[in-house]
């Protein structure tokens, strides 16, 4: 009873206290709404931006695979036979002077000023050009056909000669294009 | 010390009023109210209120309190009371502050049956006794005695104190009473209700603070918690979000470089190494059409060479010598000839467009076009 007393002699100021405890703690409890309803929109925000991030490079990640596949990896081309390996004009039923086969230049292979895993290798055998021959022109002019269509080798300009035993053309500018990302 | 006053002056029941209904509040004093200092508990008395007995101007820390009982039977009641006691205490404690003497207040009740008289001693601004005295009824021919002997004690005990009279005991007068303070009073007057509940404990006393509690930590919860959800939702998608992030970027490629792959495959491919070669077997048809004419170069100009130039490709033919014309003509006739084959716009080169070799003649001819 004498507890029950003293207790109660501080009633009002226990319900005070719990009063300006509770305004606090709605005051606070406001504050903080606010701070992590913030944070929730943000992250949501963040979260929408990043899901559809991830979606776009899991798409463009599938399609890597292809891109894989379309290009030899610059690995297998560890001398310059191995460059002639990967040029394989025996595929376009054209052959070249191993002896003069040479690398002339190799660089990035850039869109719009964006390296995108590829390299640039150009090869000639005589001076700056590639000397490409066929037993006869109409071999030389099919297998030029497969080659100017194929993926991975690019070329400029194009000399075909017709006062000589076999067929022979003369390429300009012969690079291929290879991967230098990726597994071999 | 403790008091027993003798009547209720309105006992709730016996003034058949319901006491809970505002307007009509008893008034409590007399026998039915019990007063005390100390923490003792009286038999048969439930505990109402305490009160500070000393006024709120007094500095000091030694606080004590003046403990208010009434009966159980009141308590029954559960209505709401005014406490007499409170008046008497509030009004002694402001006359003890502002006559800075002893102040003796009589309070209590007279009827037919005797005299209550509750006598509270207060001394600078501070209740220090409270004592009670039975007296007859006040047409007993010894009540003026009576009266007079009970205020000469008092005066033999505080010598400089004013003794002062208070409502609903009748004025005295002529017995020694320095004031009187009628139902006018304002102290006497405006008492805050007190709701008796029989045997309430301290949790009935807090329940309030109780609830104001719960109410803020459940208005907290919902105010805090609901964002506080989103915002754990939003921070496990994160997360999830993350590993599929550390997952797919294990190959260190970034979005952009393969953002640019696909692009580089999707663009138009540069078709004008197949052109050169299906311009050339088109040319080299044409040239076969000509009688006895040989190709010594075809030449497909790269695209820098040509927009420099504005030829698209060069050719080298050789054919036996027409000796019945001159060389221009006949080459203007193999030019001809050549142009309606191919259906290119040609023209002999005007460097060594034109040369004779032995019993041939070389032409340079220069395709600028398609016709």
């Amino acid at each position: 009873m004498n507890n029950v007393k003293k207790s109660t002699a501080l009633l009002p100021m226990i319900t005070l206290m719990t009063f300006l405890a509770s305004g606090l703690l709605a005051h606070s409890a406001t504050k903080a709404q606010q701070t992590l309803q913030d944070k929730a929109d943000r992250q949501e925000r963040i979260n929408v931006q990043v899901a559809h991030h991830l979606d776009t490079y899991e798409e463009l990640s599938a399609q890597a695979k292809d891109w894989d596949h379309g290009f030899r990896h610059i690995n297998e081309a560890k001398d310059v036979l191995g460059l002639y390996r990967l040029l394989n004009l025996r595929r376009f039923g054209l052959a070249s002077d191993l002896g003069q086969f040479h690398l002339t230049s190799d660089s990035p292979f850039l869109v719009k000023k964006q390296h995108i895993g590829l390299i640039e290798v150009c090869v000639a055998s005589q001076g700056d050009r590639l000397l490409v021959q066929a037993e006869d022109y109409t071999k030389l002019m099919q297998g030029l056909g497969e080659m100017a269509r194929a993926e991975d080798i690019t070329f400029d300009g194009l000399t075909i000669y017709g006062d000589r035993e076999l067929g022979e053309a003369e390429l300009s500018n012969v690079c291929m294009l290879l991967r230098d990302r990726g597994d071999a | 010390m403790r008091i027993r006053l003798p009547s209720l002056k309105r006992h709730p029941k016996d003034a058949g009023a319901d006491p809970s209904t505002k307007g009509d509040t008893a008034t409590l004093v007399g026998r039915s109210v019990y007063l005390s200092l100390d923490d003792e508990r009286p038999k048969n008395m439930t505990w109402v209120k305490s009160l500070s007995a000393q006024s709120p101007l007094r500095m000091g820390r030694a606080r004590s309190q003046l403990h208010i009982y009434v009966d159980d039977e009141v308590t029954e009641s559960k209505g709401r009371v005014k406490l007499m006691a409170e008046g008497y205490l509030r009004l002694g404690l402001w006359r003890s502050h502002r006559t800075r003497k002893v102040v003796v207040m009589l309070g209590g009740e007279q009827d037919e049956t005797g005299t209550n008289l509750l006598m509270m001693v207060f001394q600078s601004g501070k209740l220090k006794d409270v004592a009670e005295r039975f007296l007859p009824p006040s047409p007993a021919i010894d009540f003026d005695d009576l009266v007079r002997n009970t205020i000469q004690s008092i005066r033999e005990t505080f010598p400089e104190c004013s003794i002062e009279q208070c409502h609903p005991l009748p004025e005295w007068k002529g017995v020694g009473i320095d004031r009187y303070h009628g139902p006018q009073s304002p102290l006497l007057r405006f008492i805050m209700p007190t709701r008796l509940a029989p045997g309430k404990g301290l949790q009935g006393h807090l329940m309030i603070p109780l609830l104001v509690v719960v109410a803020g930590a459940g208005y907290y919860a919902y105010t805090v918690g609901t964002p506080y959800l989103e915002y754990r939702d939003a921070h496990q998608v994160a997360e999830r979000l993350q590993l599929r992030m550390t997952r797919e970027t294990s190959n260190r490629i970034s979005l952009d470089v393969l953002q640019a792959q696909s692009e580089f495959v999707r663009q138009e491919r540069d078709d004008s190494q197949v052109l050169h070669v299906d311009n050339a077997l088109r040319l080299a048809g044409a040239i076969h059409q000509i009688p006895a004419a040989q190709i010594q170069r075809i030449e497909m100009l790269p695209k820098i060479a040509q927009a420099e130039t504005g030829i698209r490709s060069r050719l080298d033919i050789v054919v036996p010598s027409n000796t019945q014309i001159p060389a221009l003509e006949q080459g203007r006739d193999v030019l001809g000839e050549l142009s309606r084959n191919s259906g290119m716009s040609m023209r002999l080169s005007r460097q060594r467009g034109i040369s004779e070799r032995g019993a041939t003649r070389a032409f340079v001819v220069e395709v600028v076009g398609n016709e």
